[in-house]
């Protein structure tokens, strides 16, 4: 049984000796050690006996044994596959990339981060990778409870986390945290102070006693309106306080100017540089690296073939003739007073003055625009027993 | 010749009996093991001389070994050990 077994595994080869004198060739081959097995007599001139492959490649490398010796048939595996190769082949080769393909789907090869900002993106990604989420990781390893509950462990800022696994990718989703409005009990003591540093245009106090009157210049944080009552007792009565406080408020904005522009025209010449990588391991295909133009702009593209993490980066350098364009500065200067002058009436603040300044800074111009608007600067605050009412609070 | 060789064995077989080793264990003897009248061992064989169904005959260091039977085939052959399968009749050195 053993030895059929070894005879399959390793190809066996049925030999017949014939020959008045049989038993020379059978001690021929014991005497190169070559182990023969199932000896048996057929005939008075002739002996039928099993050897490996190799053995029969030894014995009929004698040249005066070639001549008495006759393969009867051969078996075995190494047989079997040399007769049906093409057969083996074709059944093996599907099956193999059937195996390859289910392995490959064993592994994560994308992580995908839905609704997210490249910070937000980063961040997470950066965490799930010391989670042992991140390309190449088995699935079977990876326990999404736990995954989830360690990010929102170690992300307070996180509110909801939920990490799919469907086929090779990890697809997560989340919700940041929203900071909670500062919620007002009506029944709490309140004052009103400044949010921005302004000149009181209109100050209405529906609750509690104006600190401040048209005309007058507040610091940011000063306060408005008080939140107290006078008493008859000696006791002050608090209160919430509350009104509507409007002020000229300056916004500003500051943008730098290039005196000139730069014009990059392509000369058509390129020269293109491909690589493999296998997942850090690059492979580059071609032979000299440097670049001989002056300027060039640099285009890459790079195609990944997930399931084998193997990416194909093409970068093409481009010639270009780098000329410069004197700018026209008053028209981008109105272009830019124009954009200043829309974004803050998209905030719904009313304009009283507008003013612009420009500051030379060699090669560019640095524009400062200003715009005295009129804006609610109301902002209600709990009372603090221990501050200093008339003073300022930042 | 055969002098030296009787010589060498007895000396070796003295030391194997001063040593009490089993006998064979110093010199070169063939080793012949009988499993019943089914199969046959030998060990330390020189060279098969005669192979037929009914008879086989190995040359040994110490004479040649006939074993005669019924459907005899060689189970095994090495360049240390053979091994006799079918119905064995009779075992005699010649």
């Amino acid at each position: 049984m053993k030895l059929k077994l070894i005879d399959f595994i390793f190809g066996a080869c049925r030999i017949e000796a014939r020959g008045a004198f049989c038993e020379r060739i059978i001690n021929i081959a014991t005497g190169k050690n070559i182990f023969i097995h199932d000896i048996v007599r057929t005939a008075p001139d002739r002996i039928e006996f099993t050897v490996s492959l190799k053995g029969s490649r030894l014995l009929f490398s004698e040249s005066e044994l070639e001549d008495s010796l006759h393969i009867l048939h051969q078996s075995g595996l190494p047989i079997l596959f040399s007769k049906r190769k093409a057969r083996i082949i074709a059944l093996t080769g599907p099956l193999v990339v059937f195996l390859l393909l289910f392995l490959s789907t064993q592994f994560i090869w994308h992580v995908n981060i839905v609704n997210a900002t490249r910070e937000e993106e980063a961040v997470i990604l950066k965490e799930l990778e010391k989670l042992g989420v991140k390309r190449g990781a088995l699935k079977m390893a990876i326990d999404q409870g736990n995954v989830k509950n360690q990010l929102l462990i170690d992300n307070p800022h996180l509110m909801w986390l939920w990490v799919d696994i469907r086929g090779a990718s990890a697809i997560v989703k989340f919700a940041p945290r929203a900071v909670a409005p500062e919620i007002f009990n009506e029944d709490d003591f309140y004052n009103v102070y400044s949010s921005h540093d302004a000149v009181i245009t209109k100050i209405i106090p529906t609750n509690g006693i104006a600190k401040v009157s048209v005309g007058d210049t507040v610091l940011k944080g000063q306060m408005l309106i008080e939140g107290v009552m006078p008493s008859d007792s000696e006791n002050e009565k608090h209160i919430h306080a509350s009104g509507e406080v409007y002020g000229n408020v300056w916004e500003e904005k500051c943008v730098t100017i290039p005196r000139k522009n730069e014009i990059r025209t392509p000369t058509g010449n390129k020269i293109e540089h491909l690589s493999i990588n296998f997942k850090k391991f690059p492979l580059k295909l071609y032979i000299n690296s440097s670049i001989l133009y002056d300027n060039y702009d640099i285009i890459e593209n790079n195609r990944t073939f997930v399931p084998f993490g193997v990416t194909f980066r093409k970068t093409e350098y481009h010639e270009v003739l780098v000329t410069y364009e004197e700018n026209n500065l008053d028209h981008l200067q109105k272009q830019h007073e124009a954009e200043f002058i829309k974004e803050l009436s998209e905030k719904g603040f009313p304009i009283v003055y507008s003013e612009s300044f420009i500051n030379d800074n060699g090669d560019s111009v640095f524009l400062t625009m200003r715009a005295l608007c009129e804006e609610p600067i109301a902002k209600e605050r709990r009372m603090n027993f221990g501050e200093n009412y008339s003073g300022t609070d930042n | 010749m055969k002098e030296n060789k009787k010589q060498k064995r007895g000396v070796l077989s003295k030391a194997e009996g001063i040593l009490d080793f089993a006998t064979g264990t110093l010199g070169n003897l063939p080793n012949i093991t009988l499993y019943g009248t089914a199969a046959l061992e030998i060990d330390n064989f020189k060279s098969l001389l005669d192979f037929s169904p009914d008879t086989v005959r190995v040359n040994t260091s110490d004479g040649i070994v006939r074993i005669d039977g019924i459907k005899l085939h060689l189970a095994f052959m090495s360049d240390e050990s053979i091994s006799v399968k079918g119905e064995i009749r009779n075992l005699s050195f010649e």
